[in-house]
C-alpha cells in the first residue's frame, strides 16, 4: 500500500474511532462475575494441582499405555544449526541444496543461503524491504518480491543466482503494474505472475544485462468483483485462489475452456493452498473464529473433490493453517493440538504427528526433510517414514 | 467497606476501556455490540489476573480478548457488512469537512470491502500502530500470514479504490 494510502487509512480509522460510543459504567454484573471468576480460578488451580498429583500416582502403578499413545511418531530434530534471525523471519524457502532464509525490516531486511546439507552460511545480502514472496525455481534460481513495511523501503523483484552473488531486478513500475499477489518460478529467467489476469515475468539473467518485460498470457475467469489471492502451477495449468465479492473463497483454472471452479462453503477461508502437479492440496478454516471445523481438500485437474477418505476423516486436520509439498508428502501446520502433521499424497497412509519442540516462525519442505526456522536456528526434521 | 482490588478493577476499567471500546467498534461497527464485547473483555481478563499491577501487561491481554470476541461475535452474527454500511451510511450524513471527502469515503467503502480477516490487521496497523510481529502476537498468527493478510488487504483495498474511480 503506498505510504500516502497509509496515512488517509490512519486518518480515517481515527475518524471511525471517534463515533465509538462512550464508555458504560463497569456494571455490577460484571463486578460479580469478576469476582466469582475469581473464586473459580483459585478453585480450578487447587483442583489441577490434586489432579496432577493423583495422575503422577496413576502413572506409578501401571497406566503406561496413556503415556504411550502420547508418544511422538517419530524422532525430534534429527540436525539442527545456529542462525541469526533475531530480525524477524519474512519467508523461508528451499532449493536443492540450500536454504533460503528472508528475514528483517526496512533498513536491516537481509536475505541469507546456507548449506541444507551442512548449515553452513554461504551468502547474506541485503534487501530493499521486508520480503514478501520467496521461491525458489527452476534450476535453483531464487526469487524475492518485496515492498515496503511500517519503516518504509523499496518495491521490487529481484532473480539472483543460488548463491546470490548476482542479480537482475524488476523495479516499482513493473511491480505496480503487476500487483504482486502471487508468483510461482516457472524457469530459469521468468515466473508467471498474476493479479487480474496471468502474465510472464522475464527479467535478464541475473548479472547480464537485458530488459524486462510483462506479457498477458491468459484470462483468469472472474465474477468482476473478485480478487486474486494466490495461485499455483499443475501439469494442466494454473490454479488461481480468488476471493469473491461476497466474501467466498473459489479456485478458477486460468484459461479453462469449459470454464471450471471450486467453491469453497461460505464462510470458510482458502488459508494455503499447493499442487503436487496432477492435484491441488487446499487449507480450509473457518474465516474467523467460528463453530466450524476446517479440512483438506484434495481437487483433481478439473477441480472436483477427491479428497482420501483418511484425510478426510482425520481429527488431526481439522484447524489447517498452511501447507506444503514435496516428493510423495504433504505437510499441514494447524491451529490445533498437534501444530505439524504429515500423510502422503496418495491418501494410503495415516495421517501423522510431527513432534515440534515449539512451532517455528516459518518452515519449508525440501525432500526427505522439513526445515523448521526459528530466530536463533534451523531444526531438521525427517520427513516420517508413514508419509513417504 | 469497599475491596481494593475493586478499586483497582474500577481503575483499570477507566484507564483501559475507552481505548477498548473504539478498538472494539472500529472491529464490528455495532455500538451497543462493542460495549458488551468490551464488559465481556474485561471479566474475561479481569478473572485471569489475579494479580492486577502490571497495567501494560494489563492492555496488552485486554486487546487481545477484545480482537477475539469480535471475531467470534463476526462469525456468528455475520452482521459487519450492514453495520458498516450503516456505519459508512451515518458518517456521511454527518459529512465530514474537506477537500479530500471524496477519498475519504472511498477509503471507509475499501474499509467495508475487506474481510474480517483483513479489516482486523488494518486495523491494528493503521490505529493500533503495531508492527507485523506485534499483530502476530496479538492474534497468535505466524508472521507470514499477518503479512500476507496486509498484503491482501492492501491489494483489495487498492481494487475498491480503482473502482470508486
Amino acid at each position: 500500500m503506498a505510504r500516502s494510502n497509509g496515512d488517509t487509512l490512519a486518518e480515517v480509522l481515527a475518524e471511525l474511532a471517534e463515533e465509538a460510543p462512550a464508555l458504560r459504567p463497569l456494571s455490577p454484573i460484571v463486578r460479580q462475575r469478576v469476582r466469582e471468576g475469581r473464586r473459580r480460578t483459585v478453585a480450578a488451580t487447587v483442583a489441577a494441582v490434586v489432579g496432577i498429583c493423583a495422575a503422577g500416582a496413576a502413572t506409578i502403578v501401571g497406566v503406561s499405555h496413556v503415556t504411550a499413545s502420547r508418544q511422538p511418531s517419530s524422532p525430534g530434530p534429527a540436525r539442527s544449526w545456529a542462525i541469526d534471525a533475531s530480525g524477524g523471519v519474512d519467508a523461508v524457502a528451499a532449493g536443492p541444496k540450500t536454504l533460503y532464509v528472508a528475514t528483517g525490516d526496512y533498513p536491516n531486511a537481509r536475505l541469507s543461503a546456507y548449506n541444507l546439507a551442512t548449515g553452513t552460511l554461504i551468502r547474506s545480502i541485503r534487501v530493499p524491504a521486508a520480503t514478501s514472496e520467496l521461491q525458489v525455481g527452476p534450476g535453483g534460481s531464487v526469487w524475492v518480491a518485496f515492498y515496503p513495511d511500517q519503516n518504509g523501503g523499496g518495491t521490487g523483484v529481484w532473480l539472483l543466482t543460488p548463491d546470490l552473488r548476482q542479480r537482475s531486478s524488476a523495479g516499482t513500475s513493473v511491480v505496480e503494474r503487476i500487483g504482486l499477489v502471487d508468483l510461482v518460478p516457472i524457469g530459469r529467467s521468468w515466473a508467471a505472475v498474476v493479479s487480474r489476469s496471468l502474465s510472464v515475468l522475464t527479467l535478464p539473467s541475473p548479472g547480464e544485462p537485458g530488459s524486462v518485460k510483462l506479457q498477458a498470457m491468459m484470462s483468469i475467469p472472474s465474477d468482476g468483483n473478485s480478487y486474486v489471492q494466490a495461485m499455483a502451477m499443475m501439469n494442466s495449468g494454473f490454479a488461481v485462489l480468488e476471493l469473491t465479492g461476497r466474501g467466498e473463497y473459489r479456485v478458477v483454472m486460468a484459461g479453462s475452456q469449459p470454464a471450471v471452479h471450486y467453491q469453497a462453503v461460505t464462510g470458510m477461508e482458502v488459508k494455503s493452498m499447493t499442487s503436487d502437479g496432477t492435484s491441488l492440496w487446499i487449507a480450509e478454516a473457518p474465516e474467523l473464529n467460528g463453530p466450524y471445523n476446517g479440512a483438506v481438500v484434495r481437487l483433481n485437474e478439473r477441480l472436483q473433490v477427491v479428497t482420501p477418505p483418511a484425510v478426510a476423516r482425520s481429527r488431526l486436520l481439522r484447524f489447517p493453517e498452511q501447507i506444503w509439498n514435496s516428493a510423495d508428502t504433504v505437510v499441514v501446520s494447524t491451529d490445533g493440538p498437534d501444530p505439524l502433521v504429515c500423510f502422503q499424497t496418495s491418501g494410503a497412509g495415516p495421517v501423522t504427528r510431527i513432534p515440534l519442540q515449539q512451532m517455528p516462525a516459518d518452515l519449508t519442505v525440501s525432500g526427505r526433510n522439513i526445515y523448521a526456522v526459528y530466530p536463533d536456528r534451523v531444526h531438521v526434521y525427517p520427513v516420517p517414514a508413514a508419509c513417504q | 467497606m469497599t475491596d481494593p482490588s475493586e478499586d483497582r478493577l474500577e481503575i483499570l476499567y477507566l484507564q483501559h476501556g475507552p481505548r477498548a471500546l473504539r478498538l472494539a467498534y472500529l472491529l464490528t461497527g455495532d455500538t451497543a455490540l462493542s460495549e458488551d464485547l468490551v464488559q465481556e473483555a474485561f471479566v474475561r481478563v479481569a478473572t485471569r489476573l489475579t494479580a492486577l499491577r502490571n497495567t501494560d501487561a494489563f492492555w496488552w491481554y485486554l486487546r487481545r480478548t477484545v480482537v477475539n470476541l469480535a471475531n467470534s461475535q463476526l462469525r456468528r452474527r455475520r452482521t459487519e457488512r450492514e453495520h458498516l454500511q450503516r456505519l459508512a451510511v451515518a458518517a456521511g450524513v454527518r459529512g465530514a469537512n474537506g477537500p479530500d471527502l471524496a477519498t475519504r469515503e472511498a477509503v471507509r467503502n475499501a474499509i467495508e470491502q475487506l474481510t474480517p480477516r483483513q479489516r482486523i490487521v488494518v486495523v491494528l496497523r493503521y490505529y493500533e500502530d503495531l508492527t507485523d510481529r506485534q499483530i502476530a502476537a496479538v492474534l497468535g498468527w505466524p508472521l507470514g500470514s499477518v503479512k500476507s493478510a496486509l498484503h491482501r488487504a492492501a491489494e483489495a483495498m487498492r481494487q475498491s479504490l480503482r473502482q470508486e474511480e
